[in-house]
């Protein structure tokens, strides 16, 4: 009678990434170099040149780490395999219980990879050896994060907080390591309660269209009428966010940017900062446009409007003040800091991220907006022309 | 026991269960059979409770399924379900997958591990049991599948087409002699879709037959000859329920080619 409590599959990420590592950083041109003749003896051989070295180092030790981490987070966790999500279902697994194919949460053999690895780089390579364990924690925690239920947005918000943190604390590896580790006790805490809130009844995708119109159902608290009425009965916007959420996503987006600037050199950092809230900027404001008027139609024409004068549709019209809201805000945080001199890479996440909160949080909401507005309801997709009644 | 009570189901418009109600006592031994696409495994998907009902419901021991999450799950704790393509990690190895659901169903981790062994040496998997399962043939897959829902011990038992996928006849043997007696010694409920006859003959206590979503007999042996007013034995009985129009069919293919 025996057990095994580890498997080698567990350690297969480790066995590829420092194989990897070293036939390409020290095998490789030990090979060349006696194939070719240029060196002679076991000891004796050419080694690459340290900026390759680098680079070999980074790709691997750094960049397979990272894919490794978010992998890990991944791979074990049921909402990412249908089939052992399905299995699970019909099981007493209760989000309590362990999970038969190991813990979301990292175990024994991913601490002892990390520490091999962190070796690696600290005896063999050129670069930092607190780099690799950032990759592969910034790949976990970022991935594990995305995983949670969306009720548990005050550990989302933490671990993005956190994360950022990690990013502005480079070349501090003491304080990257504390951060890391504090970020990955709210990730744990988050993770459990995540798998605790999972109710049993909606646990995993509906499979059929009856059960996915229940769910939705249940999810507004209304009664199921059957199908297939529920699926041309009114229905709520999926896409929709409170005020209090999209403050959080600003001050989020603008955090996160503000620190992913941080890793850039001052001189490519100012006209990234600037592309990055422009591009985020206009994208937000189309997007809601988009949402808002993509099946909403004015109830007269552009060129109907010049005729009969009535140029602006109070009723229709206040949908535009939430992108056009978007786009002077941003570009006023903009001006404001170039003429007060504060740095783009401030006010440019600054100004991304007041255009993601406009974006989201300005009035009407989309329930406002469906019920009260004076809008054509269209098909999504349908030409305006075809629409209008011909007189 | 288990109460399955007016259930209809519609994946689309077309019902493939239409007002099936059935009852299958404590220690009772039922063969669900049918032509294929009639709804044996829809039947079996909805008494496991992995497909919600379109209409009607299943009670096991009096517990009505989905009813609250505190009840689905204490029905789930007495239930396993073997579906006819179960769940395997490729990259576990056996012994590690029945030992994790074992764990999973709170049974005794010391007893666990030799029940683990005696289930891998029952179906010649103790050579393999270290392996991963990637490595397994589909034969020895649908063993550790069958493994899997055994240690279990759970006292109802859902195995959909348990005799399929590739099983050799001593591992089909093997599974007779326990499902009968699991029955005996431990008054297990197993309900078993099958479509084939000959297999549940000598195992079935009762022999439920589905056709086009009804049921439309459930009965034992001796009541389904009564019934269908044919000696002969399942294989026959089934024949004239089902499909009586197959020797027939069989006749006019081969008249067809002038054979």
């Amino acid at each position: 009678m025996r057990l095994r409590f580890w498997n080698f599959v567990d350690f297969f990420p480790l066995a590829v990434i420092s194989s990897a590592y070293f036939i390409a950083v020290d095998a490789y041109p030990w090979l060349v170099a006696h194939a070719f003749g240029l060196a002679s003896g076991w000891g004796s051989a050419l080694s690459l040149e340290p900026e390759m070295r680098v680079s070999m180092s980074r790709f691997i030790l750094v960049g397979g780490v990272a894919f490794y981490g978010g992998l890990r987070a991944l791979l074990r966790h049921p909402d990412t395999n249908s089939a052992y999500q399905m299995w699970l279902r019909a099981t007493p697994w209760n989000g309590r219980s362990r999970l038969p194919l190991g813990p979301v949460e990292l175990a024994w053999p991913d601490w002892l990879a990390l520490c091999a690895l962190y070796a690696i780089a600290r005896f063999d390579s050129p670069i930092d050896p607190t780099w690799p364990v950032m990759a592969f924690g910034i790949a976990y925690l970022l991935f594990g994060a995305l995983q949670m239920d969306t009720t548990r947005l005050t550990e989302i918000s933490l671990i993005a907080f956190g994360l950022g943190g990690v990013v502005l604390a480079v070349g501090r590896d003491e304080l990257v390591l504390l951060l890391l580790a504090c970020t990955y006790i709210v990730f744990v805490v988050g993770s459990r309660c995540s798998m605790r809130a999972i109710p049993m009844s909606v646990l995993g995708k509906p499979k059929t269209a009856s059960e996915r119109f229940e769910r939705r159902a249940r999810a507004r608290g209304t009664k199921r009428l059957g199908w297939p009425i529920d699926g041309i009965g009114p229905r709520h916007p999926e896409l929709r966010a409170t005020r209090s959420q999209a403050v959080l996503a600003g001050v989020l987006l603008t955090w996160e940017m503000y620190c992913v600037l941080h890793l850039v050199d001052d001189a490519d950092a100012f006209g990234l900062s600037f592309f990055v809230a422009s591009a985020v900027t206009i994208y937000a404001a189309f997007a809601r446009w988009l949402i808002y008027c993509g099946r909403h139609r004015p109830p007269i024409s552009l060129l109907g409007r010049i005729g009969t004068g009535r140029l602006i549709i109070p009723g229709y019209d206040y949908v535009y003040i939430g992108s056009i809201g978007t786009l002077v805000g941003a570009s006023a945080i903009l001006a404001v800091g170039y003429i007060l001199r504060i740095p783009l890479t401030v006010s440019g996440p600054v100004a991304a991220g007041a255009a993601l909160t406009a974006a989201l949080g300005a009035g009407p909401s989309l329930d406002d907006w469906n019920l009260t507005g004076e809008h054509r309801i269209v098909p999504a997709g349908s030409s305006n022309r075809n629409l209008f009644v011909k007189a | 026991m288990i109460e399955v009570v007016n259930v209809t189901q519609h994946y689309g418009i077309r019902p493939v269960l239409r007002d099936v109600t059935l009852a299958v006592g404590r220690g009772e031994l039922l063969a669900l059979m049918g032509p294929n696409g009639m709804g044996k495994s829809t039947l079996m998907g909805v008494m496991a409770g992995i497909l919600p009902p379109s209409r009607g419901h299943v009670s096991i021991d009096g517990q009505e399924r989905r009813s609250s999450p505190e009840i689905e799950l204490n029905i789930r704790s007495k239930v396993v379900y073997l579906p006819a393509d179960a769940f395997l990690p490729r990259m576990r190895s056996g012994r590690q997958w029945l030992l994790a659901v074992g764990r999973l169903y709170g049974r005794d981790e010391l007893k666990l591990m030799e029940h683990a062994d005696s289930l891998m040496a029952l179906f010649d998997l103790t050579d393999k049991q270290d392996s991963v399962i990637s490595s397994y043939s589909t034969g020895q897959r649908r063993k550790l599948a069958i493994a899997a829902a055994l240690i279990t011990e759970a006292q109802v038992m859902l195995l959909d087409e348990p005799f399929g996928g590739g099983l050799d006849p001593s591992a089909i043997m093997a599974l007779k002699s326990v499902m009968l007696r699991l029955r005996e010694l431990r008054r297990a409920t197993i309900v078993m879709a099958t479509p084939v006859p000959g297999l549940v003959e000598d195992l079935a206590d009762r022999i439920a037959i589905l056709r086009d979503g009804r049921l439309i007999a459930v009965d034992t042996l001796e009541g389904l000859r009564r019934t269908s007013g044919c000696t002969g034995n399942l294989d026959a009985i089934y024949e004239k329920m089902v499909s009586p129009h197959t020797a027939a069919n069989i006749d006019q293919y081969f008249a067809g080619r002038g054979l």
